[in-house]
């Protein structure tokens, strides 16, 4: 009896396993069960082109975020290109350094595209010259290439602080000043000219200058590569990259209050905390101790003429608020937030849509 | 009865078990090892920060004020200008009241009284820097003081601004050197800009370098300025002029250009600061100033008889009594009977063309 009952079902199942048909049948069900995946796969980016905005002015903390950033940009495999998107005015000028030697090192590794949205001055552009590509506006202003300090103002000999060396209480004599600011010049220019000397125009001395440009000057004497926006910067990173299909992801650190001096990049950022602060945030109110800045900011310190007459006495009657310890920016607290990715939709990216999807 | 060769081989099978096992592991752990290890990354070189490019040498202030002991008679007066808001304190000045006090003239300062009492009986006149321009009355009572044979030094400056805080914000004003009409009145006229060089320079843009010209400068090749502008004249004979890559501010020319000269009794030299203490042994400059100093002490003694209204330097009081002090002065030519040594120097202007101005 059960024989009669397997008997058919074996000569099915013979018939079946000598079938060409079923074996097709077979194959095209395989095939349909395992395609999403092919599909998945097939459409997986080549990569990822990281955004980095650079915005706000550049102390300990701004750079400590961005090099966070830049360091997760390049340790991370999927990450083939990264985008820095600028709005700054620059900052302390060891801080801008420091971003300048983080870019460089990125840029060793991966195509790096700079996009200026506003501003890219002084620090900030310090920042990004190692960019394989620059983009600007034509109404972006880049350049103001020169480092500023407040001058010390003479206190020795005096009766209420004894010192062992002539320059402990100030750092250096007024001569001798000048020959540090220089120094940090040579290295500003030089740095440019390392990197862009072959593309820009103006001589070291007429860059010295520390002009402002604006981006279509800039297109002109070599301080930008490219008239364009953000986009244009992205389809470049990917280009120099080698990938057609990518996603974009921008970085932002958590909870960082960016800090603007300049009014320009303050309206022109979307930074959801930002802070619009007066120059005395980099100089203080009455600082002794010379803090050495590259940063277009117009300079108020106490009382003293532009010139090269050894200042008058400070006037002892202003309330001086705590002076930036800042001699040069020590190496930047690092209020490491985390880097949180948010990705985008393939190919594209707004940074409003970013903000929005958080 | 499990036999001891069943045993034996259990153990053995066990033991091939383990040691695969073993060998899987170690080889995972192995291939993980080597998998995750992080990308050679190769040092980062920044050679645009070598020493070579960013060390700067600075110019040696090494020396003092040495006047020829030859040159002048080994006393007299000098008065120097104090009622005009100078910049003559004791820094800004002391090289060269030091140096004058060592070849045996006195210094005095005009700060009241009348000018001409004041000029009685000193042989230069020093005008550095004022803040208000001189009236047509101590103009005239110049004039005859450099028709005597008295010796004149005019040291301008220029235009810079005062930076202060106050309660409502930053104020700027412009300090103007009120050299206008006592240079004017010998045909000579000082720059408003300020020269700058990018190139060659003292640690800082507006420390310009400068050389001397003519005769009597051996040994003098670099003078150092610290924020000067022009000074020119049409018959006077340039003494010191900048190197050719120096430019004035807000002007596009790259060229030489003179800072100081000489006119007959006159010299005319356009910065205060190079001969102020820490700055007058800068490179050669205290050579300069000997030589401003050798100026000053070769100028004839000048008296003013107390009736005098245009008389020369004669005992002989002259019969010109009458002529006002606006006009022209016909008694100058005769410093000559002076038993002064006057070594060197060229003697008054007969007639100087312009002398009415105001």
């Amino acid at each position: 009896m059960v024989s009669d009952w397997i008997r058919p079902r074996l000569t099915l199942l013979r018939s079946l396993l000598t079938s060409y048909a079923f074996f097709a049948a077979l194959g095209v069900v395989l095939g349909v069960a395992l395609a999403p995946v092919a599909w998945d796969v097939a459409a997986r980016p080549a990569g990822t082109v990281a955004v980095v905005p650079l915005e706000g002015s550049i102390d300990g903390e701004s750079t400590a975020a961005v090099s966070t950033m830049l360091r997760t940009a390049r340790e991370d495999a999927s990450v083939k290109a990264v985008v820095i998107v600028v709005n700054s005015g620059g900052g302390t000028a060891a801080a801008s350094e420091e971003l300048y030697i983080q870019t460089r090192r990125t840029a060793a590794e991966k195509p790096v595209v700079a996009s200026v949205d506003a501003v890219a001055a002084s620090g900030a552009y310090y920042a990004i010259a190692p960019s394989d590509y620059i983009y600007a506006k034509p109404s972006s202003i880049v350049g103001s290439i020169g480092v500023l300090a407040t001058r010390p103002t003479p206190v020795e000999p005096n009766d209420v602080i004894a010192t062992t060396g002539p320059n402990k209480l100030l750092g250096a004599d007024e001569r001798e000043f000048y020959y540090l600011l220089e120094s940090m010049r040579r290295a500003f220019v030089g740095a440019v000219f390392q990197q862009r000397g072959d593309v820009i125009t103006l001589t070291p001395a007429e860059l010295s200058e520390a002009r402002i440009y604006s981006g279509a000057e800039g297109l002109e004497n070599g301080l930008v590569d490219g008239i364009g926006d953000r986009d244009a910067a992205i389809d470049r990173a990917a280009t120099l990259a080698g990938m057609t299909r990518y996603e974009v992801r921008t970085l932002r650190v958590e909870d960082e209050t960016v800090r603007f001096v300049a009014r320009a990049t303050y309206l022109a950022s979307d930074a959801p905390n930002k802070e619009l602060v007066p120059g005395s945030y980099f100089v203080g109110e009455e600082s002794a101790t010379p803090v050495f800045l590259m940063l277009p900011i117009e300079f108020v310190a106490g009382d003293s003429a532009v010139s090269d007459s050894p200042p008058s006495s400070t006037d002892p009657d202003t309330e001086a608020p705590t002076p930036v310890n800042a001699t040069v920016a020590a190496t930047p607290t690092a209020s490491d937030g985390s880097v949180s990715w948010r990705s985008v939709s393939d190919g594209s990216v707004s940074q409003r849509e970013v903000t929005d999807a958080e | 009865m499990p036999s001891e060769d069943w045993v034996e081989g259990a153990v053995k099978r066990l033991l091939l078990a383990l040691g695969v096992a073993l060998v899987v592991v170690l080889a995972s752990a192995i291939s993980s090892f080597v998998v995750t290890a992080p990308p050679q990354r190769d040092a980062l070189e920044l050679p645009e920060y070598d020493r070579q490019s960013v060390g700067v040498e600075p110019l040696q202030a090494v020396g003092s004020v040495e006047v020829d002991p030859a040159v002048g008679t080994g006393s007299g007066v000098v008065v120097v200008d104090d009622e005009h808001g100078n910049s003559v304190d004791r820094a800004e000045v002391g090289p060269l009241v030091r140096a004058l006090a060592l070849v045996g003239h006195d210094v005095v300062y005009f700060e009241d009284g009348t000018f001409e009492e004041a000029l009685d009986g000193a042989s230069a006149y020093v005008v550095v820097d004022p803040s208000s321009e001189y009236d047509s009355g101590e103009l005239a009572v110049l004039q005859r003081f450099t028709d005597r044979g008295g010796h004149l030094l005019i040291v301008g400056e220029p235009d810079r601004r005062q930076v202060s805080a106050t309660l409502f914000g930053a104020t700027v004003s412009t300090d103007e050197s009120a050299v206008t009409t006592v240079a004017a009145q010998y045909g000579i006229g000082f720059g408003t800009q300020y020269l700058y060089d990018l190139e060659e320079n003292d640690g800082n843009y507006r420390h310009v370098v400068a050389t001397p010209v003519g005769d009597g400068f051996d040994g003098t090749e670099r003078v150092t300025l610290y924020t000067a502008t022009t000074v020119d004249s049409q018959r006077g004979t340039p003494v010191l002029r900048t190197v050719p890559t120096t430019r004035l501010s807000n002007s596009d020319e790259q060229r030489s250009y003179t800072v100081a000269l000489v006119d007959g009794n006159v010299m005319a030299v356009a910065d205060a600061s190079f001969f102020t203490a820490g700055r007058h042994n800068v490179a050669d400059n205290e050579r300069f100033v000997a030589s401003m100093v050798e100026f000053l002490v070769s100028g004839q003694a000048v008296t003013f008889d107390t009736d005098d209204d245009g008389g020369d330097a004669d005992e002989t009081p002259d019969g010109d009594g009458g002529a006002d002090d606006s006009g022209t002065d016909n008694g100058g030519a005769s410093g000559d009977d002076e038993g002064a040594a006057g070594d060197g120097e060229t003697q008054p202007e007969s007639k100087p063309p312009d002398s009415a101005t105001s």
